[in-house]
């Protein structure tokens, strides 16, 4: 397989590729110990915006995986990333993100008051505050000049234990809608992002595949931001006839592949 | 930038056989229990309506209301129209989907509407629901809700979206506050489940047309007056209006340059536009 020798290193989704909830997607857990004895590098890029980096750990170590695979210096979030950009952008901030998630972010920024102060609204996965109250309030933050909009990820829905459930690019497409805003999305597919993995990895963007189940924000995104390769995995979010979108014409046959799993994929990479 | 005036009013607006109105920012602003009359308005429609000479209804897309509440509150204004004047969103759902059930397609919807109305629907089959119906729910917005709705829109390739009307927000009477309407959350739905929904409210040339077919004319006879310059006016002129924008409501002076939609007429207010309506004879 052609790919194995071009593969440097490997982003690897989390959430539908490599556990569900707290349980292990088929054979995860055998095939990350095989890819950590390989030595080839990887790193876990989540756009989870409810979870800190230790919480995904301990959920992790929870499904049964090896401790000596995975480490919080090996995952990259959307939160983590953010912290950087929120920085930047210095503004006090509506935090429309759950409660645990705030650690990794500069808490000084975070302004929960509705006193019309926030220059900036910021949206993660926060089903608990996506009421009509706090969506209207964003909405008319975001409608006066010089505020920003910024998303964790535009993610449109998930799969969970009760089924698919909806993400935050659906709130904040209504937002957008609302103000004409176009959102600054920190997570997948958001090149910067990919971008920021491959540097951890001390590779370049071409040198790695990514691999995952949400064939637009994982696969065809992170080919769209020059990674070398895609995988679709046919896990978690993954639908019948998702493989139709990942457009081979464009990328052509080589870099994009589709497997039934991690663990699958894995096993092909490595025996090779 | 066009203004009013009586010299070029025929031809901004050609002979004027029949007028669409919008309720809300034309007529009044509204809020949960109190009218705000735009000043001026009142008079000018009781003006329309008592000449008789030009027949007219009221097009709205209020979609947390029956003709009937707002029959109701016309009256406590003074205001001289009839009930059956008046064009909202819920009947005109409530038909859609009872005429198309009926027709064997077995629509059962998932009703996601503002309180007040919610009971306009109950004698429709809402078990297992196979499409959605989305209006102005407010409150009734939340992740829950609209979670069941999109688990509902996924369940198949065939399930349906349909939204009262797609506007992006509207004006609290009484109030400067602006407040989200059904379209922010009809667009976040078809996000997540790569729909399109059906819009049973203006600019949907069915909804125009069934005002128009009431009054017996042609859509270039007539004209449509609202503040929503894209629903209003731009849906109004697709369908071969007239269409005239009003300075009130959710008017924003940026709608003056919009990009795609140019009104035939700009006026101030409604009081304004009955003026010159009669002003021409």
């Amino acid at each position: 397989m052609a790919m194995s020798r071009a593969v440097k290193g490997l982003l690897i989704d989390l959430s539908g590729t490599v556990h569900i909830e707290d349980r292990p997607t088929e054979s995860a857990v055998e095939a990350l110990v095989r890819l950590h004895r390989s030595k080839l590098p990887y790193l876990f890029v989540s756009n989870t915006s409810k979870e800190s980096r230790k919480h995904i750990l301990e959920r992790l170590l929870r499904a049964g995986f090896d401790d000596s695979t995975v480490d919080v210096e090996k995952i990259l979030t959307s939160l983590s990333a953010a912290d950087l950009k929120l920085r930047t952008v210095n503004q006090p901030t509506f935090p429309l993100i759950s409660p645990h998630s705030m650690v990794e972010l500069p808490t000084q920024l975070m302004h929960e008051a509705k006193d019309f102060s926030q220059k900036c609204v910021l949206v993660g996965l926060a089903p608990d505050k996506f009421t009509y109250a706090n969506m209207n309030y964003a909405f008319q933050l975001l409608s006066s000049p010089n505020s920003t909009l910024m998303a964790l990820n535009k993610g449109r829905f998930h799969a969970t234990s009760s089924g698919l459930s909806l993400g935050p690019g659906p709130f904040v497409e209504a937002l957008e809608f609302a103000t004409g805003h176009k959102a600054v999305v920190i997570g997948k597919p958001s090149p910067d992002f990919f971008q920021r993995g491959a540097q951890y990895l001390s590779l370049d963007l071409s040198e790695c595949a990514m691999i995952g189940d949400d064939v637009i924000d994982d696969v065809v995104g992170a080919l769209d931001s020059g990674v070398g390769f895609g995988v679709l995995v046919k896990t978690g979010k993954y639908r019948t006839g998702d493989e139709q979108r990942l457009n081979k014409d464009r990328f052509g046959p080589n870099r994009v592949r589709v497997a039934d799993s991690f663990a699958s994929f894995v096993d092909e990479l490595i025996d090779t | 930038m066009t203004s009013h005036s009586t010299l070029n009013v025929s031809k901004q607006l050609g002979s004027v056989k029949a007028v669409l109105c919008d309720i809300h920012g034309v007529l009044f602003d509204d809020g949960d229990h109190d009218q705000f009359p735009i000043p001026g308005s009142v008079h000018a429609l009781n003006r329309l309506s008592t000449s008789g000479k030009v027949p007219f209804r009221l097009v709205s897309n209020e979609s947390a209301c029956t003709p009937d509440t707002v029959f109701k509150k016309f009256q406590k204004l003074k205001v001289d129209v009839e009930k059956s004047q008046i064009f909202v969103t819920v009947p005109a759902a409530y038909s859609v989907i009872k005429e198309r059930h009926l027709r064997f397609l077995d629509l059962r919807p998932f009703v996601l509407v503002h309180k007040n109305v919610q009971h306009c629907f109950d004698d429709l089959d809402q078990s297992n629901p196979n499409c959605v119906l989305l209006g102005d729910a407010v409150d009734n917005f939340h992740y829950d809700s609209l979670n069941e709705a999109f688990r509902v829109l996924m369940s198949s390739p065939q399930t349906q979206l349909f939204a009262l009307g797609q506007g992006k927000f509207y004006r609290k009477g009484g109030t400067e506050e602006l407040c989200l309407d059904v379209g922010p959350f009809t667009k976040a739905l078809e996000f997540a489940t790569g729909k399109e929904a059906e819009i049973i409210g203006k600019p949907s040339k069915t909804y125009f047309g069934a005002a128009l077919k009431d009054m017996r004319v042609d859509a270039s006879e007539a004209v449509m007056i609202g503040d929503d310059i894209v629903n209003d006016v731009g849906g109004a002129q697709s369908c071969g209006m007239k269409g005239v924008l009003v300075r009130t409501g959710k008017y924003r002076p940026s709608d003056e340059d919009h990009p795609t939609v140019q009104p035939d007429l700009i006026v101030d207010n409604f009081a304004q536009f009955i003026d010159i309506l009669f002003k021409d004879g």
